[in-house]
């Protein structure tokens, strides 16, 4: 390219072009977060993830219900597109996770403290939301 | 107005670095003598090439430190059962991967605690298995700590409050265990042992002595707050770490300041509504709250229910309070006057708190009404939706 005015020359384009490029790769990294944060439920014992649903995915499909294995013996969650996530069958003598309804929000939580075991709707970029709740 | 501010920036034919500061920030303008009438991209074109250049030199390092403060600020969290509850970190760093290692250091302290204050818990690991141990028989000697919390329940003048419940507690699991009553006979039995003047300490030798064979201390009313504090000083003490949240089972400490610079807010449960709030508090970084409800542990007999926050004075569960919330500076605090609280009649709270300015409260009365203590008032937002009455102090 002619130089213009004897300000701008090529290499300097090429750094411009440069600098807009290597602007738009550091995006690249917080798109794909992005993509990754749709949302999802899922199932765990102490720090092993035992299920999980992408929430979109569990959006699409019908009411179906799932059984684990857990310290206080077996457990059941019921997955509802419509309505969320419940436990319907707990072995342990409280069953006070069975006294809590769905949970359909991002950071709820059901929990079975004798099974150690719970469930969980975890949606990253969802600040401004509630960050916990004393219980 | 910002397209007309751009042109106004590009078309300055005489920006340039003020060479007695090379800093990238005092770059200014020290004079515009016109505004070029050609376009954006025409007025690029008269930007001097050195400008380019330099602007060059430094943006490229603040993209890349852009892109990566972005990518070590990332929310980190780990979850672990423990103390009867399942507690939850979450911590915004600078490095992900330290902040990793902080959280599950964290949550070993927090282990540790547990361990230690464990009634159920082996006597190699526990201090408070071991003085139940040897209750009745020997003086125990105990870490600083955990001679501190005994220490400071006994200087406490509330007698609801007692340390020394674990005969009852006991017993109540055995009939929550059976879905029984506890008859009056083992009630009394277990009564005669229990008793805060019956728990002796010797400040030198730090040692805790139960007088009788068969009691036994039971520290699950302020282990967890304990635990969040401790947790919460040790990630607010890691200069790696920009904020965080500490949760055990609803006993909550928040560290540092969100990266949005907005309030943390936390829900507080509605205890007849698990799945709602009462409604939101306000926390301040550093700030603790914390929970006793009668709908964390209990069971049904005959339609009435029975939960495991006992009065020391009736050894039944206590019916003052349907939950009681306190906010302070401090989780182990907030733990021990959320369960006073929840054990003292509702104006009474109300009453001591005016003395003691850094505990705030949500009570809810055993009368339906939500008391909420003055401090509150602008740090607690009600839930709208929700059907109890509230009453700001």
């Amino acid at each position: 390219m002619k130089k213009a005015n004897g300000f701008i020359g090529k290499n300097d384009l090429y750094i411009a072009g440069l600098i807009l490029l290597l602007s738009l790769l550091s995006f690249i990294p917080a798109l794909a977060n992005w993509e990754a944060a749709g949302g999802r439920v899922f199932v765990a014992a102490q720090e092993t993830e035992l299920f999980s649903v992408r929430l979109a995915q569990l959006k699409q499909g019908n009411v179906f219900t799932q059984s684990f294995a857990s310290a206080a013996g077996p457990i059941t969650f019921e997955f509802d597109p419509e309505k969320g996530v419940r436990v319907i069958g707990a072995s342990c003598p409280d069953k006070i996770c069975m006294h809590m309804s769905y949970i359909n929000k991002p950071r709820q939580m059901i929990v079975c403290i004798p099974g150690k075991i719970y469930a969980a709707i975890e949606a990253p970029g969802t600040e401004g939301e509630l960050d916990a709740i004393s219980r | 107005m910002t397209k007309r501010r751009k042109r106004f920036i590009f078309s300055g034919r005489h920006l340039f670095l003020n060479k007695s500061n090379s800093d990238v920030l005092s770059l200014v303008y020290v004079q515009i003598r016109k505004a070029s009438k050609a376009n954006f991209a025409g007025s690029f074109r008269y930007l001097p090439p050195f400008c380019l250049k330099l602007l060059a030199l430094f943006l490229l390092p603040l993209i890349f430190l852009s892109a990566a403060c972005k990518k070590g600020l990332e929310k980190s969290s780990a979850t672990k059962f423990m103390m009867d509850t399942i507690v939850q970190i979450d911590a915004t760093g600078r490095d992900r991967q330290k902040t990793g290692e902080v959280i599950n250091s964290a949550l070993a302290l927090m282990q540790n605690i547990a361990d230690r204050t464990d009634r159920y818990g082996r006597e190699e690991l526990s201090e408070i298995a071991r003085i139940n141990g040897k209750a009745g028989v020997t003086p125990v000697t105990v870490s600083t700590d955990v001679f501190f919390v005994i220490d400071f329940v006994l200087s406490q003048q509330y007698p609801e409050f007692d340390i020394t419940l674990g005969p009852l507690t006991d017993l109540w699991n055995r009939c929550r265990e059976e879905r029984k009553l506890p008859g009056t006979g083992e009630l009394q039995k277990a009564m005669r042992l229990t008793g805060k003047e019956k728990l002796s300490l010797a400040a030198q030798q730090e040692t805790v002595y139960l007088e009788e064979k068969g009691m036994s201390i039971d520290l699950g009313a302020l282990a967890k707050g304990w635990a969040v504090e401790e947790a919460g000083r040790f990630l607010a003490g890691d200069p790696n770490i920009i904020c965080a949240l500490v949760n055990g089972g609803g006993n909550i400490k928040v560290v540092g300041e969100k990266p949005d610079k907005t309030p943390w807010l936390i829900g507080i449960q509605d205890p007849r509504d698990l799945n709602g709030n009462l409604g939101v508090l306000k926390l301040s970084p550093g700030e603790s709250v914390a929970t006793s409800g009668d709908y964390q542990r209990y069971f049904e007999v005959d339609g009435s229910r029975y939960h495991h926050i006992l009065l020391p004075e009736t050894g039944w569960p206590s019916r003052r309070n349907i939950s009681a919330t306190a906010v302070t500076q401090n989780a182990f605090l907030a733990d021990y006057y959320s369960t006073l609280f929840f054990l003292l009649p509702p104006a009474e709270s109300l009453s001591m708190m005016e003395n003691i300015p850094e505990v705030e409260a949500v009570i809810v009365g055993s009368d339906l009404i939500v008391y909420i203590s003055a401090g509150l008032k602008d740090k607690f937002v009600k839930n709208e939706k929700s059907k109890w009455l509230y009453r700001q102090e």
